[in-house]
């Protein structure tokens, strides 16, 4: 259950530079970062080195912000976590060897409170497919296995904050499909979810909210209207070039190949006939995605563009 | 809770807990072939282990005497060696974090544990020993003697695996710091070094001459000197509440 409706996540002109070590300089990895998460999916996206697992850890009270401020439900994040528990997927998942899904889970389900562990832990072993792997140790699994464990031990005693780093890792497609699965229900129940990846389509397929990252600072919020996310983009080739299509696409003359947005079925099925009586032969239709994976996909794309000063941020 | 966390520990530390139990049955094995060697007899004396096998082998007996009184200080540095996690970004660390409870109750079942787990591993290993090399064990000075080397030094690895990955490493070094420091008291070969340089050493470094006191009564069978054992426990206390001092401020 949600304690409000409200965001439960807020950050304020968030800075986090971390501490010079012996070899290293101190470096600067969040450079003033303002956000509010609330129930649903808040992804956080960007290149590598953007910040993101920073601004992860700092939700959750694992790093303290050397300047700005970060709150849980207006406490200090570490406060309200020892008192509520929150679910969290690290970036680099590494357990000892030596921890078994099914005992691991049944002890970290009764640390999270769960009223039944035992059943905790076997429902989140159903659900992310570990049920033969239960007895395994961690060091006989797969990576996309220690994934699965990862989200589920995140998932044991329903915690309502999920902060999941780069949670798609590993993942073949039944386990992303099993990710999809949880974190769909978690919104609909009315769990906060902050979401950090690469990933522009699943976050894209699954976000309310999207921010970009880039070297430490927000480059842009999305917020994803259900528009956005039916209307799809698609590759269509031709087999020869023909004004019809780069109509379509918007661009003068005629072209060979385009990447068109439709606003769905009805429409692509209708502009594929109009190219058909206007004489072009197509030979090629791929789905390109969403709208809204493009729009994510070219803010990626200035944020992995090299930085303009000497440092840039970690 | 506690079990919980104690299950987690005790997965997570199978490698070293074998490894403690080796070297312990390592010890009991040398001891049995001695008294093996010697015709079975129970405390052989010097002029059958030389006769025997020349200086080496009274050397060898006389070197894992001295050792094996070092095992509760090796059971504590292995079992405590990442007590409050190594592996901060990957490692369980966080994934405790995440949970509704105080980390210190988390740290402290996990030391309690450990410590427990070191002082049983000693308590069978050094009475065992003594019984199968010389028909006699140290009583009660015996379990003093390892009770106080794992509150000194897993209190101190304890307190150094909040801040370094590289805490077993320098638990030993300080340890044998410790020993030549006091070995030097002992002998007055650090009667040249200046006072208040001595005292800070004897404050600093691990507790060696109060450790000392306690090996002379566990070697020559005598009633356990308690104010000794008293300023180790002091001293394991301080270190405890750095420890917890140094969880709640270090981030992870």
């Amino acid at each position: 259950m949600a304690p409000d409706a409200g965001p439960l996540v807020q950050a304020r002109e968030a800075r986090k530079r971390y501490a010079p070590g012996v070899a290293s300089s101190g470096r600067g990895a969040l450079a003033g970062v303002t956000l509010s998460a609330g129930p649903g999916v808040t992804a956080v996206l960007g290149p590598n080195g953007a910040g993101k697992t920073t601004l992860l850890s700092l939700c959750l009270g694992f790093l303290r912000p050397t300047a700005g401020v970060v709150a849980v439900a207006g406490m200090a994040p570490a406060a309200w976590v020892r008192r509520n528990g929150a679910g969290y997927v690290p970036e680099r998942f590494a357990p000892p060897g030596s921890w078994r899904p099914g005992s691991v889970l049944r002890d970290l389900a009764r640390l999270s409170g769960a009223r039944n562990p035992r059943a905790s832990a076997r429902a989140e072993i159903e659900r992310f497919g570990l049920e033969a792997l239960a007895a395994a140790p961690a060091d006989r699994l797969s990576r996309g296995e220690l994934q699965r464990l990862a989200l589920a031990q995140a998932a044991v005693g329903d915690p309502f904050l999920l902060v999941l780093d780069e949670p798609e890792q590993g993942l073949d497609g039944a386990g992303r499909a099993s990710l999809l699965r949880w974190l769909n229900d978690r919104r609909r129940e009315g769990t906060t979810i902050l979401l950090a990846t690469h990933d522009a389509s699943l976050a894209g397929q699954l976000a309310d909210f999207i921010v970009v990252l880039s070297r430490g600072a927000i480059l842009e919020t999305l917020a994803a209207g259900d528009g956005d996310r039916d209307a799809t983009s698609y590759v269509v080739g031709l087999e020869r070039p023909h004004e019809a299509l780069g109509a379509w696409a918007g661009s003068p003359g005629a072209l060979r190949e385009a990447t068109v947005r439709v606003s769905g079925s009805d429409d692509l099925q209708a502009r594929l006939r109009a190219l058909a009586d206007a004489g072009a032969r197509v030979v090629r239709l791929r789905p390109a995605g969403t709208v809204l994976e493009d729009r994510l996909r070219r803010a990626l794309g200035e944020a992995s563009s090299p930085p303009p000063g000497p440092e840039g941020a970690g | 809770m506690i079990a919980a966390v104690a299950r987690l520990a005790l997965a997570e530390s199978r490698g070293r807990l074998l490894l403690v139990a080796a070297v312990g049955l390592a010890f009991l094995s040398g001891a049995w072939a001695t008294a093996a060697a010697t015709g079975g007899s129970a405390d052989p004396g010097m002029d059958d282990l030389f006769r025997l096998g020349g200086y080496p082998l009274v050397s060898a007996v006389l070197l894992m005497g001295w050792t094996v009184g070092r095992f509760p200080l090796f059971a504590a540095i292995a079992l405590f060696a990442g007590l409050a996690w190594g592996g901060r970004a990957s490692g369980p660390a966080r994934l405790l974090h995440a949970r509704p409870v105080s980390p210190l109750a988390i740290y402290a079942v996990r030391a309690v544990l450990f410590g427990a787990l070191a002082f049983l591993a000693s308590a069978l290993v050094l009475p065992a020993f003594d019984l199968l090399i010389l028909g006699a064990w140290g009583g009660s000075a015996t379990l003093a003697l390892a009770a106080a080397y794992i509150l000194a030094y897993g209190g101190l690895t304890a307190l150094l695996s909040v801040w370094t990955r590289a805490d077993a490493a320098i638990a030993a070094l300080l340890a044998i710091l410790a020993h030549v420091w006091h070995g030097a008291l002992r002998s007055g070969t650090a009667d040249a070094i200046p006072r208040g340089v001595g005292r800070f050493l004897s404050f600093a470094l691990p507790p060696q001459g109060a450790l000392h006191e306690l090996e002379g009564a566990f070697a020559g069978v005598q009633p356990v000197p308690w104010d000794s054992f008293g300023y180790v426990a002091g001293y394991a206390a301080l270190l405890a509440a750095l420890t917890a001092l140094s969880i709640v401020v270090r981030e992870i």
